[in-house]
């Protein structure tokens, strides 16, 4: 490793990605080039790490001393003033004031925003495990009538996924696992990691699938149910329930035409222990220190499948 | 030259007083994209702004805040960085 190329023309680019890329804003190509970069380069991951310190240290700070509620009522007090500009003129001595005055723009103007995003992206990511279990399960009708064997299904998992057979077998209760696969939808290139059974009169499917930089958004905008310590959203697109959770690296699904209610039973039984299979293999997957905290903090982006 | 690294550790009034001492037309975008998690295209929507305006705003808030905090370090005698930058 080269620790005297900091000043290279080559680190002075990425370090003016650097917060770009911490934001997610970057084209792949050039996040790409970026990592590439990080892996090489020790001086410039120092330096992302700072500024990982630092945004981190700025969320903690304002979220302490600015609390929704003080937020809100300056931001109310300031609609009540009828201040038509915000930024130009604006003089306020004290930091609460400036921050809510700004911050006046995120919540009076633009509320809508955070929103329709929390809601898309909790629709979006439950679409997707809906859209795999109907064109993979239900229509493709990819599962044999009598159960494929375990040593069968480990192999079509590959080694990566192998030890999950047994998580979803056991803590599925009265389901019995006839097929288990790495599946695509056309038109995507996203794989999922897809475990039919049959019980209870029906086929469920439960499914995981690669984070790519999406989250379940926290708040009070979703439907989430806290369960097992994890938050559980469930929706009923197409008429067929689904129950989605997230772990550090994926999104997962259970989906059938059984209730909702049901769903989210399954699957809080099922996340404690995925997650713990995922996050072993996980560990283990990663060889770098340093490119768990890149991912880690720009929100999924592992190796891809 | 790089920037002077940012502490390890932050304590709040650290942040809040750096922050202070942004600009304030820069300190919103950057509460909003850093903080708020706003992506460069919302903030330039939200603010009616164009989005070149949004980056030249989030750089030049952004690095006044380090710049900041790397003194506040140094006043208080804390270290900057890691060992691993202390080689530099």
């Amino acid at each position: 490793m080269n620790v005297l190329n900091f000043d290279s023309r080559q680190c002075g680019r990425v370090r003016r990605q650097l917060d770009a890329y911490l934001s997610n804003e970057l084209l792949v190509e050039t996040t790409s080039e970026v990592l590439k970069h990080l892996e090489s380069c020790e001086a410039c991951s120092n330096e992302l790490e700072s500024r990982v310190r630092l945004r981190e240290a700025l969320q903690r700070a304002v979220g302490r001393h600015l609390p929704p509620e003080r937020l809100r009522e300056a931001i109310h007090q300031r609609l009540r003033s009828a201040q038509p500009r915000f930024l130009g003129g604006f003089h306020t001595a004290t930091w609460a004031l400036a921050l809510a005055s700004m911050a006046l723009v995120v919540v009076a103007g633009q509320q809508w925003l955070r929103v329709q995003r929390a809601r898309q992206l909790v629709a979006s990511a439950l679409k997707r495990g809906v859209a795999d279990h109907l064109h993979c399960a239900i229509q493709a009708h990819n599962y044999p009538e009598v159960a494929s064997p375990p040593v069968q299904l480990r192999k079509k998992l590959g080694p990566q996924y192998a030890g999950l057979l047994a998580v979803v077998q056991e803590k599925l209760s009265g389901f019995q696992v006839l097929e288990a696969h790495i599946c695509s939808v056309p038109d995507s290139k996203r794989k999922y990691v897809h475990f039919i059974v049959r019980g209870q009169g029906t086929i469920l499917s439960v499914i995981l699938t690669r984070r790519e930089g999406e989250s379940f958004p926290v708040g009070r905008f979703v439907e989430a149910a806290a369960s097992s310590g994890v938050d559980l959203y469930k929706a009923k697109p197409e008429g067929t329930s689904v129950a989605g959770f997230e772990t550090n690296d994926y999104f997962g699904f259970v989906a059938s035409d059984l209730g909702q209610d049901e769903m989210v039973h399954l699957a809080a039984s099922l996340v404690p222990a995925l997650r713990n299979a995922l996050s072993g293999r996980v560990g283990t997957e990663k060889a770098a220190a340093r490119a768990f905290l890149i991912a880690s903090v720009c929100g999924g982006l592992g190796p891809s499948y | 030259m790089p920037e002077p690294p940012v502490p390890q550790e932050i304590r709040d009034d650290d942040i809040l007083l750096a922050l202070e001492k942004v600009p304030v037309e820069f300190r919103g975008v950057v509460l909003m994209a850093d903080v708020e998690e706003f992506s460069y295209k919302e903030i330039a929507e939200a603010l009616k702004i164009p989005l070149g305006t949004v980056m030249s705003r989030l750089s030049r808030g952004r690095k006044p805040l380090r710049k900041e905090l790397a003194e506040v370090a140094r006043l208080y005698g804390i270290r900057p960085g890691s060992e691993r930058e202390g080689k530099r």
